[in-house]
């Protein structure tokens, strides 16, 4: 296999995959259209598979840090009630994570608005909306609100939520997400941190599920007198509905820790343990490193070279053996490097993008078949040499 | 032949000119209007050649063409029945046209990634919604306690077409014990659509024909007589200011309690004794909405 390592041939006919990716590329159609596989895992990552089945994160701690209330099915009068016996334990951050869509009575909606506005350290969620790049929001007390942020996440619609957008820009506006602006509130330097790095989006390093946060039902606040409120001093409350039922779909999305990683699923957790997993992420500068372009495309130009040395050599000297030879590289080549990509973002949140090295090393067997009708041309007009010429294989 | 072709859309152009009305309107759902009119579309409007239609944000539209072909319409923007009249004349598609239509809008439709334009992926809210935006109220409450005799006004507005106002015995499930039509938008005398009724807790909603609603407010009936008594058990501890100060603290505090009717009535007292207090009358227009 290494002795056509080094050889003009190897070296072109890599180029020369690499070259019909970068045609392919240029095509601007979506060729997963009769490809039912592909079709169905659109919205899967394989990244994902290190949450769900290889427990990345499993068994931390629990985060005392973030105190969460469930609001059940309180109305806005026990809401207002609830934030203000939670504020007045002075805690860090209040993250209301609750869309008002509409005014409802005005003695209810003044209560609310009165808590939202003694307190600076109150953050109100709302619902950005961006329809062909025009922004806008919809509800109802937040425009009087001084802090707020979107609590909408990045991904499919109805699929899982990998991503964040800490801050949304558009038109010369920038607009904060729910998680960043709590975060401003209660980690200051992490926030500026998280500003500096400049991202459109961050990929959520999910560190705890829902069981792993400290969860306070918020009708105990407000009728058990002996309740202790110490328990939000200094701490990230965020305030939201947690359903009882693991069949209710109410504020639940699907996350990469979902065990069922493929299919259909029901959605495994509530937005409010999304929001407390970025405000965690944020403050513990514990963010998913993706790794640059360029690095993925030497992997895939180092590992295509590889694959190439070693086809060639089948391909002009066991060439009887050469698409079963290849047929099950490509297979253990995929099996290793889903491990290795798996395997440094388990270890090392790294994200690594193994896509090209794939499409390079699926390509590589069509290639060379090209290649060998090229130079056999250039051959015969030019008098080009090549390994192939002499080669008798067919 | 695109000679026949040009011959032929002009002679169903004219046709379609001669009849005039181009669509009856069949289904409308949230705000449209169409151009010189500012009236919002209902179910049997008629639209002609020279109309644009207007669609806003979260409506659609159901269409009727004159050969009874339907139309639906539910992506907001202005669409001129001129253009869309061609659309009736449009011939529905065979088994193979489909296909290859399917495999080729398929073909030509990029998946962008939400890493790199989160923009075109950011339909997942994570935050739990309260309230509903189906009716709007002019009196924003979910509670009421009212007298038997009533005649208390509420307005409001809603996407529902064909709608009814309903009092049910039950927060949730059960048969309605009152319907009453109502349009989109329209005010309710609650007194009247109570007045059948024995003191007591009933639930009240405005509900599309199809079902679609809100959830159930609260109404308390009280008796006449019992009424009275607890207006007046409210306010006799009420400490006695000017005449307008006095009339907001009552209509603060019987809005606080529910008595919405008798909150009016003192709110429209503070104003009228002092029409230049602008805390009077934000109040009151806060309180009590008539254009919605």
């Amino acid at each position: 296999m290494f002795k056509y390592l080094f050889k003009r041939d190897t070296i072109f006919a890599t180029m020369m995959v690499f070259a019909v990716m970068g045609l392919l590329a240029l095509i601007p159609i979506n060729t997963h259209v009769l490809d039912p596989i592909k079709m169905a895992l659109q919205d899967f990552d394989y990244n994902d598979l290190a949450y769900s089945k290889f427990n990345k994160n499993a068994n931390p701690s629990i985060d005392t840090s973030i105190v969460v209330v469930n609001i059940g099915e309180a109305d806005r009068t026990a809401i207002a009630s609830m934030i203000q016996s939670v504020s007045a334990a002075k805690p860090a951050v209040i993250g209301v994570d609750i869309l008002f869509n509409e005014p409802k009575d005005s003695f209810s909606d003044s209560l609310l608005l009165t808590a939202f506005n003694t307190d600076n350290k109150i953050v109100l969620a709302y619902n950005l909306k961006v329809e062909d790049d025009q922004v806008s929001s919809s509800g109802f007390l937040y425009h009087n609100v001084a802090s707020k942020g979107f609590a909408n996440f990045v991904g499919e619609e109805g699929g899982s939520i990998r991503f964040v957008a800490p801050f949304y820009k558009s038109n010369d506006e920038t607009y904060e997400s729910f998680a960043a602006a709590v975060s401003q509130k209660a980690h200051p330097s992490a926030y500026d941190a998280l500003k500096k790095r400049n991202k459109v989006t961050e990929t959520v390093n999910y560190t705890r599920s829902a069981g792993d946060y400290i969860v306070v039902d918020g009708e105990t606040i407000l009728k058990d007198s002996n309740f202790n409120h110490t328990i939000f001093k200094n701490k990230v409350v965020l305030m939201g509905f947690i359903s009882g039922s693991q069949y209710s779909l109410e504020d639940k999305h699907f996350t990469p820790l979902n065990k069922k990683s493929v299919g259909k699923t029901i959605p495994d957790m509530e937005g409010i343990f999304i929001h407390a997993n970025i405000i965690q992420m944020v403050k513990n500068a514990d963010y998913i490193k993706n790794s640059s372009a360029w690095i993925n495309w030497m992997i895939a130009a180092l590992l295509g070279w590889l694959h190439m040395s070693l086809f060639i050599s089948y391909f002009i000297e066991k060439h009887i053996w050469f698409h079963l030879v290849a047929k099950i590289a490509q297979v253990l080549s995929a099996i290793l490097f889903i491990y290795l990509g798996l395997l440094f973002y388990y270890k090392w949140d790294i994200r690594i993008n193994l896509t090209p090295t794939f499409i390079a090393i699926i390509l590589a067997v069509d290639v060379l078949y090209f290649y060998e009708a090229i130079t056999a041309w250039l051959h015969k007009r030019f008098g080009y040499h090549s390994l192939f010429i002499n080669a008798h294989h067919h | 032949m695109k000679f026949i072709y040009v011959f032929l859309l002009s002679f169903l152009l004219q046709s379609v000119n001669a009849n005039d009305i181009s669509f009856i309107v069949y289904h409308v759902k949230g705000n449209s209007t169409k151009t010189n009119s500012k009236q919002i579309l209902k179910k049997g409007d008629q639209l002609f050649l020279k109309d644009v239609l207007i669609l806003k944000d979260a409506s659609s539209v159901v269409l009727i063409c004159n050969n009874y072909k339907i139309i639906q319409l539910n992506k907001k923007g202005n669409y001129s029945i001129a253009t869309l009249i061609q659309q009736c004349f449009k011939t529905s598609a065979s088994y193979s046209s489909s296909y290859f239509k399917y495999v080729w809008n398929e073909l030509t439709h990029t998946v962008g990634k939400p890493e790199k334009k989160p923009g075109d992926f950011m339909k997942n809210v994570g935050a739990v919604s309260r309230g509903c935006t189906d009716v709007v109220y002019g009196m924003h409450t979910d509670t009421i306690q009212l007298s038997t005799n009533s005649k208390l006004l509420i307005h409001f507005k809603t996407f529902y077409n064909n709608g009814y106002a309903a009092i049910y015995p039950e927060l949730y499930e059960g048969a309605a014990l009152i319907k009453q039509k109502v349009n989109l938008t329209d005010s309710i005398q609650i007194g009247t659509l109570t007045k059948t009724l024995t003191p007591g807790i009933y639930y009240w909603q405005i509900v599309a024909e199809d079902g679609t609603s809100c959830e159930r407010n609260y109404i308390k009936i009280w008796d006449q007589k019992e009424y009275k008594k607890i207006i007046s058990f409210l306010l006799k501890d009420l400490p006695v200011s000017t005449p307008a100060e006095t009339a907001f603290a009552k209509a603060f505090l019987l809005e606080e309690n529910k008595f919405n009717a008798e909150a009016l009535i003192w709110y429209k007292k503070a104003v009228q004794l002092n029409p230049s207090n602008q805390t009077y009358q934000q109040s009151l227009s806060s309180f009590y909405e008539t254009k919605l």
